[in-house]
């Protein structure tokens, strides 16, 4: 074996090594008390078990409704086709222009928001004439929307960038960074018009913290709400003087104040894997944690370096629930951070 | 050995031909124990193909059922997690194909799902690289890395020839290494 070979073989073997540490996942719950009845399987052979209502009273008009649905679809073909959806936009300069001026978008208690802009593209529904995609599906409350986008008209460019297919626009906005402002170009009836998004960050409800690694959500607005923190001034990314190899190197220890993380550290971006630089939603902020705390502790660990606390919140993957001392001031705060 | 599968050899009671017995007999009882032992290891596999909570959720409903209605197929006792694993894994490469169809349609949502229980940052970390894989490649690499597939079974799967299958998975081998740094950590 010669010695170019070797680390490429370590690296096979540590490949295979962390293949055994895949994590196992908790199957979402379902109702299984009919699992196994002669009603479940009879239903299931008919493949209506999710359309028909267990116990209610409208039971046989679902079915008639979807027996009826099935004749209509086999009939009609519509089951193996993807729709072409060409509607007319509505937009208009006006409608945009009022619009923008109130740009209270956010949505709150979105429970799955990664990378979540509410579109749809048909990447098979390129327009010839324009270089560019179709938006087939428009989340009513997506930022496009409520600038109002219609479906039907055709997103040509995502910061300055041609998108041609969906694939192609989650890659733009998975660059992206909270507090980040973007333009997202749409083509209505041959009007080109630009609408200002702004990239955030949104703490997930009902995943795991640390397996999602969603950048940002899109929320139409020129200005910062009142009252808003933008989170990308809480946290920052960590700059590259901070990387030693993988690790961060905490630069902002101040005098003084020795032996301590300071939440400054913890970058929002980047906090969390140092090899994949994936952006990780930060339940820290609604979790109570505030720019300038000075984490002491983090789930009973002594936090005396940004190292030592990255490893600690390494291993609490999966946990529920992180306690967190700080020094806040004069005082010092237990907070319990929900993590998922 | 994929921690999954190590639970599979864990879980391997002596009674499996009893419970195999039960499940024959359609007795209900013995359906549910086996979905309430094994839903998690099946949502899992079925996950990591479809890359969508959902979905993964759906046809681990249908790939139980599935189990339910073919249990007087299986013939080795000892092969009852194996055999169930193989029929979730069907399952999910059939959902795909359906998934594909109504792609561009949907808005792609990248969602996770709970973890079962703690697990290492090592695991997670893969996770996320595995599902960055294009799609070709991440099947070829769970099928043969974490379901243990050998290439001419792939190859029937898929309808592929064993040799692309090998190709991709070396392929899908080197974006992983690239993409987790290995190579760099041993550099």
């Amino acid at each position: 074996m010669s010695e170019d070979h070797r680390p490429e073989n370590q690296s096979e073997k540590r490949l295979d090594q962390m293949i055994g540490s895949l994590p196992v996942y908790r199957a979402p719950e379902r109702d299984i008390s009919e699992i196994g009845s002669a009603t479940y399987v009879a239903n299931r052979r008919v493949g209506l078990q999710r359309l028909i209502p267990r116990s209610s009273k409208h039971r046989w008009a679902t079915v008639l409704g979807s027996a009826a649905l099935w004749l209509f679809i086999t009939l009609v073909g519509v089951g193996d086709k993807v729709p072409t959806v060409r509607l007319p936009g509505k937009l208009s300069i006006a409608d945009l222009d009022a619009a923008l001026i109130d740009p209270t978008t956010t949505r709150a208690g979105v429970e799955d928001p990664l990378l979540w802009i509410g579109a749809g593209l048909c990447a098979d529904e390129i327009s010839p004439e324009v270089e560019g995609a179709y938006l087939c599906v428009l989340d009513p409350e997506s930022a496009l929307a409520e600038a109002g986008v219609t479906a039907g008209a055709v997103l040509t460019g995502f910061n300055l960038k041609t998108v041609r297919t969906e694939d192609e626009l989650l890659a733009h906005i998975s660059d992206l960074r909270p507090g980040e402002s973007v333009q997202v170009e749409v083509a209505v009836e041959d009007v080109m018009i630009t609408v200002q998004v702004v990239a955030e960050m949104r703490t997930l409800n009902g995943y795991p913290f640390g397996f999602e690694w969603s950048p940002a959500l899109l929320t139409h607005t020129n200005t910062p709400r009142p009252g808003e923190i933008n989170p990308s001034e809480i946290f920052r990314t960590a700059t590259q003087e901070e990387y030693d190899g993988d690790e961060v190197v905490g630069d902002r220890m101040p005098a003084g104040l020795e032996g301590v993380a300071v939440i400054a550290e913890v970058a929002a971006g980047r906090w969390e894997s140092m090899r994949l630089l994936r952006h990780f939603p930060n339940p820290f902020v609604p979790g109570g944690l505030k720019l300038g705390d000075l984490v002491l502790t983090y789930n009973h660990e002594p936090t005396p370096t940004i190292v030592a606390l990255l490893e600690a919140i390494g291993s609490t993957y999966g946990y529920e629930t992180v306690e967190v001392k700080v020094q806040r001031g004069p005082t010092q705060v237990l907070l319990s951070i929900p993590l998922s | 050995m994929d921690p999954i599968q190590a639970e599979h050899r864990e879980m391997r009671p002596s009674g499996n031909r009893e419970l195999i017995e039960r499940l024959r007999r359609g007795e209900a009882e013995a359906q549910r124990e086996l979905y309430v032992s094994q839903k998690d290891a099946v949502f899992s596999a079925i996950y990591r193909l479809v890359q969508n909570t959902s979905d993964a959720a759906d046809l681990t409903h249908d790939a139980f059922i599935s189990a339910f209605e073919r249990i007087g197929q299986l013939e080795d006792p000892a092969a009852l997690y194996g055999w169930l694993r193989k029929l979730a894994t069907r399952r999910a490469l059939e959902g795909i194909r359906l998934i594909d169809r109504r792609r561009g349609l949907l808005n792609r949502r990248h969602s996770g799902p709970t973890f079962a229980r703690p697990c290492s940052l090592d695991g997670v970390e893969l996770e996320a690289a595995i599902s960055r894989l294009p799609e070709k490649l991440r099947i070829i690499f769970l099928l043969h890395a974490v379901e243990g597939y050998q290439h001419s079974e792939i190859a029937d799967e898929l309808g592929i020839t064993p040799v692309a299958s090998r190709a991709r998975l070396g392929r899908a081998r080197k974006k992983l290494i690239e993409a987790l740094r290995l190579n760099q950590e041993h550099g």
